[in-house]
């Protein structure tokens, strides 16, 4: 590529200060005390750093709980986001049943479905199926996605066409095809995509803050909602706390992904 | 004789099984479950409603209390509120906080609680007038006070010290918050004042209250935003922030980090936050002194809190929800929540006695001025109708518009309260 | 390539490549087909499509789900959407939103991929990780966060402002600068993912085509607008429409948490104002009378803006 490293260097290391730095102070909140959040001065490192921030996240709200939950439902949504897209964008891409653009744009378009129109009906339909403060519950409803329906369809148009062939002359049927030819081949695709799902979905509150109302089925990010409280003064040590906890599990699916996300949007081509 | 032993046994196991159903106790009834939703987090007021339903289910064995928390406080619990409704599963008590009553109370189906004054006259007896009047609309009482606050001035001595001032003398009156606040700003550098600007209007009705004027006329149709009590009490905020500088416009959490951290001397904003205040207050020790006075005019605040309404449906859940109700409000409960929280009881007598409360308070100091407001607490006026709730919001926007200092408070007022009119009397 | 059907014989061929496969019935293949789009068609209709409808239905009220009282206002609720002050604040602030957001998340990013690839792929990776991590917090954290970067007093941003001697504004309180505060943190926290999408279409191009334009003795920008720009197109398309979609749906918890849409609706925007209308008035028919224009107008400026690009994007070979 182009030769300028330092240059290069010089611009990139200065936004990823810039963009770092408030990971940095969440971090730096999270390990001080409250006489130094509110010393008023800046101060990135704590003068005298202390964990009990998280252990007092730790007690109050049920953590390794909500946690645990966090983590069902965003695999549970992860998993059964990745089939449908995958089973949907097959269709779309390779099978192509006649009514297939109109389907392929009735899907895209409900990214533009604001939340708000879908969230009290879905609810209304969930209580009324007694399924609230249950893991189907907060999982069904948020399997719809129209952006991974458009990202595989793309991937899977961009297969060489030798690659079906092959499945369909040796006698394979439609399932055979999807799952031995197509899946393994667009493997780091649909691996990208479950990473991003995940992180969506990990990051979920308006939903889950619907729907489990229960204290012990709350997700992560609605259970961190205790620490704030505007009428009796937010928490902000064990907030923090908390919040940097609940950034492992996403940054760690990202890392190790990584590898897989790039490859992957590169086989995607994103070419027509 | 074996061919009889079959039937002989059944026979007397029968008679066994009658007569055990004579002697042994009925078996004891279901619990009755109710739901309780609440806004008190781990850090304010969350361990005490677990201490409070603990010591209610010992005494009650027949009703479970499962109580949940909702995030964003007042507003947000309605929000969850109102799908629950439309999903015909609404708690059986919740927290509503006053300036949503009266939405709750003509836009939610809910019980309305004034046949409890005939079958239950001991508990009203201990609650004043003016306390239990927060509950009242149209006449009828949809819902029982139960968190009660008053604003408070807290204020750092400290920067009160630097400045050359006597803190324990604080400002009483706003000519006073603006003398000394003129002195802190220039010796000290530090902004002087700020008043809370939550996304209500509980601090501007505390001011129209305060000069003398009243949020909502007495026959309900018209908003005292445009009378001159209030034009004149909203441009001295005004002049505050814009004139002479010493005021600060910030948003609610801004505001509060601003005095924790040392950087503005006085801060108008909920007893409720008195705790948080005490434990995070940067280097020096947090001081209050009850709300200023408009100059010879009495004290007047506008009381904040929750009153707790009824939802259920059920007989048996709603007989459940008044026995919890009954017991928050109760002397041992009260004395729980109150400790818990910084909120008022709302049977004030409880607060001298020394079985009760009293402790509490005395080594409280910061509740000392709450409790000297309490006598004077005016109601938080919500608006009625269906649109009550976006009147609210013109009245905060005002505020907003009026703090930003583009135009003078009296012209911004008056387009506010017009539509604020109209809106009223859809 | 295509399993699909010519037209012609009474049989239904599937073209592969050139190679012909009979199957016996098209019915057969398509409805195998419909099958496959069973799952997510049928989560789409429950889920997305029918509260639409029945949001649309209820945009023709006046109600806040719950009161016996429902007022049939026809199409009240529109003209009075049409004329209010929020809506049109909402508009416009949305727009500029929009105008910013498509500059800095897809224009920045694509910057930051391309400077990546000139450093040692050591560096990329570090680059790369610091780069995507905002994304991976929750947008409340974010906000919660950068309610303190914003503090006019002490914050961090209107410090580092001060020191370069430069204005600083009252951030969150400002109606001249309540949405940019908004858009900033909605930037920061979603670029990264538009960063990762450009990279992986940085990495497509192969590398002989800028080898051999170098053998020419094109120079950098030349490289860079003859080669990476074109070949790039349908990945910019790709981030355009989702960002121009997603963008402004994002901005609603940072307008939630940081300012609720003021000062005085400064700050509100079509998100946000949904939610006001819907959940702080309990106005639930105004609201979707809001969410269902909003939509609308969001599918027709997609549609011409897919159709237009469509036409104008060729693709290489």
């Amino acid at each position: 590529m182009a030769a300028r490293p330092r240059g290069a260097h010089l611009l990139l290391a200065t936004t990823c200060l810039v963009v770092v730095f408030p990971m940095l102070w969440m971090i730096s909140t999270a390990l001080k005390s409250p006489h130094e959040i509110f010393a008023g001065t800046f101060r990135l490192w704590p003068a005298h750093a202390t964990a009990r921030n998280f252990s007092t996240a730790m007690t109050q709200v049920p953590m390794l709980r909500l946690f645990a939950n966090s983590l069902v439902v965003a695999l549970g949504v992860t998993a059964a986001q990745a089939l449908s897209s995958t089973l949907a964008a097959y269709a779309c891409a390779i099978l192509r049943p006649p009514g297939r653009h109109l389907w392929f744009a009735l899907f895209v378009a409900t990214m533009m479905v604001p939340f708000q129109v879908t969230m009290i009906p879905n609810y209304l339909l969930i209580a009324r199926l007694d399924l609230l403060n249950t893991y189907t519950g907060l999982i069904v409803p948020q399997v719809v996605t129209g952006y991974g329906i458009f990202m595989l369809r793309q991937t899977f148009k961009n297969l060489p066409g030798s690659l079906v062939e092959a499945g369909i002359l040796d006698g394979a049927n439609s399932w055979q095809v999807l799952w031995r030819i197509i899946v393994p081949a667009t493997r780091t695709a649909l691996v990208a995509l479950s990473v991003l799902f995940f992180i969506n979905t990990w990051n979920q509150y308006l939903w889950p803050l619907l729907v489990s109302t229960d204290k012990l089925m709350k997700t992560l990010p609605v259970g961190m909602q205790e620490f704030v409280s505007l009428e009796g003064g937010t928490n902000w040590g064990p907030l923090m706390a908390a919040a940097s906890m609940a950034v492992v599990p996403a940054l760690l699916a990202y890392v190790v992904a990584q590898r897989y996300v790039l490859e992957s949007f590169v086989a995607a081509g994103l070419k027509e | 004789m074996a061919q009889l032993r079959k039937p002989l046994f059944y026979a007397a196991l029968a008679l066994l099984l009658a007569l055990g159903r004579l002697l042994l106790p009925a078996s004891a009834a279901e619990p009755v479950t109710i739901e309780y939703w609440h806004i008190n987090s781990p850090t304010f007021g969350g361990p005490a409603v677990t201490e409070l339903v603990k010591l209610f289910e010992s005494r009650h064995p027949d009703i479970k209390i499962v109580e949940k928390f909702q995030p964003g406080v007042y507003t947000g619990l309605m929000q969850q509120l109102q799908v629950s409704l439309a999903a015909k599963r609404p708690p059986a008590v919740a927290q509503i906080g006053f300036n949503l009553t009266a939405y709750a109370a003509g836009q939610f189906p809910h019980v309305v609680l004034d046949k409890y004054r005939e079958s239950d006259p001991e508990f009203f007896k201990g609650i004043p007038d003016n306390i239990m009047a927060l509950g009242l609309f149209g006449g009828k009482l949809h819902g029982i006070p139960f968190g009660v606050s008053t604003p408070v001035m807290y204020y750092n001595p400290e920067l009160f010290k630097a400045a050359g001032l006597d803190p324990d003398q604080p400002p009483q009156t706003w000519d006073e918050v603006q003398r000394q606040g003129q002195i802190i700003k220039q010796k000290t550098g530090k902004l002087a004042v700020y008043l809370q600007q939550p996304n209500d209007e509980w601090i501007d009705q505390t001011l129209i209250w305060g000069n003398g004027g009243r949020p909502l006329s007495e026959d309900g149709k018209r908003v005292g935003w445009d009378s001159a009590p209030a034009i004149e009490a909203m441009q001295m905020w005004q002049d505050m922030v814009q004139k002479s500088k010493i005021a600060a416009n910030l948003t609610w959490e801004e505001g509060i980090q601003a005095f924790l951290s040392g950087h503005i001397a006085m801060c108008l904003t909920t007893i409720g936050r008195q705790e948080h205040m005490r434990k995070n207050a940067n280097g020096f020790d947090v001081r209050s002194a009850p709300v200023p006075r408009f100059g010879g005019k009495p004290l007047a605040t506008a009381t904040g809190g929750n009153v707790l309404m009824i939802f259920a449906s059920d007989p048996a859940q709603e007989k459940a929800a008044w026995e919890w109700i009954r017991f928050l409000l109760s002397p041992d409960g009260a004395t729980i929540w109150t400790r818990g929280t910084g909120y008022l009881p709302p049977r004030a007598a409880l607060a001298n006695d020394p079985r009760y409360l009293k402790p509490f308070f005395d080594q409280a100091p910061l509740m000392k001025a709450a409790l000297d407001t309490f006598p004077y607490a005016k109601p938080w006026v919500s608006f009625p109708g269906s649109r009550g709730l976006e009147i609210t919001k013109t009245l905060i926007k005002a505020r907003e518009e009026v703090l930003e200092g583009k135009r003078p408070a009296e012209a911004i007022l008056k387009e506010a309260a017009a539509q604020a009119n109209t809106l009223l009397s859809r | 390539m295509s399993l699909a059907a010519p037209a012609g014989s009474g049989s239904i061929a599937l073209a592969v490549g050139g190679a012909r496969v009979r199957l016996r019935r098209r019915w057969r293949a398509n409805a195998v087909a419909y099958l496959y789009l069973a799952p997510a068609a049928a989560l789409t209709a429950v889920f997305v499509y029918w509260p639409l409808v029945a949001s649309a239905a209820l945009s023709f009220y006046d109600w806040n789900l719950v009161s016996p009282d429902r007022v049939a206002v026809g199409w009240q609720n529109y003209r009075d959407l049409v004329q209010s002050r929020a809506f049109r604040l909402s508009l416009v602030n949305t727009g500029q939103a929009a105008v910013a957001l498509t500059v800095l998340t897809v224009l920045a990013p694509l910057i930051l991929a391309v400077l990546v690839l000139q450093v040692t792929p050591r560096w990329r990776n570090v680059y790369r990780v610091v780069l995507f991590s905002p994304t991976v917090i929750s947008m409340a954290i974010a906000c919660a966060i950068w309610l303190w970067m914003f503090h006019p007093l002490y914050g961090v941003l209107n410090a580092a402002l001060g020191l370069a001697g430069l204005p600083a504004p009252a951030w969150l309180s400002s109606s001249d600068w309540a949405i940019w505060s908004i858009v900033l943190v909605t930037v920061w926290k979603t670029f990264g993912f538009n960063f990762v999408i450009y990279t992986a279409g940085l990495l497509a191009i192969p590398a002989e085509l800028y080898q051999a334009a170098r053998v020419d003795g094109a120079s950098d920008a030349q490289l860079f607008r003859h080669i990476t720009l074109p070949l790039l197109a349908p990945t910019t398309l790709f981030v355009l429409l989702t960002t121009f979609v997603l963008g402004p749906q994002n901005l609603f918890i940072p307008t939630q948490i940081l300012t609720q849409g003021g000062p005085n609706e400064a700050s509100n925007n079509v998100g946000y104002l949904v939610y006001q209308l819907g959940f702080e008035y309990f106005r639930v028919g105004y609201a979707s009378a809001a969410a269902t224009l909003i939509f609308l107008v969001f599918l027709v400026l997609t549609a011409i803006q897919f159709l237009l690009a469509e036409r104008r994007i060729h693709y290489g070979g």
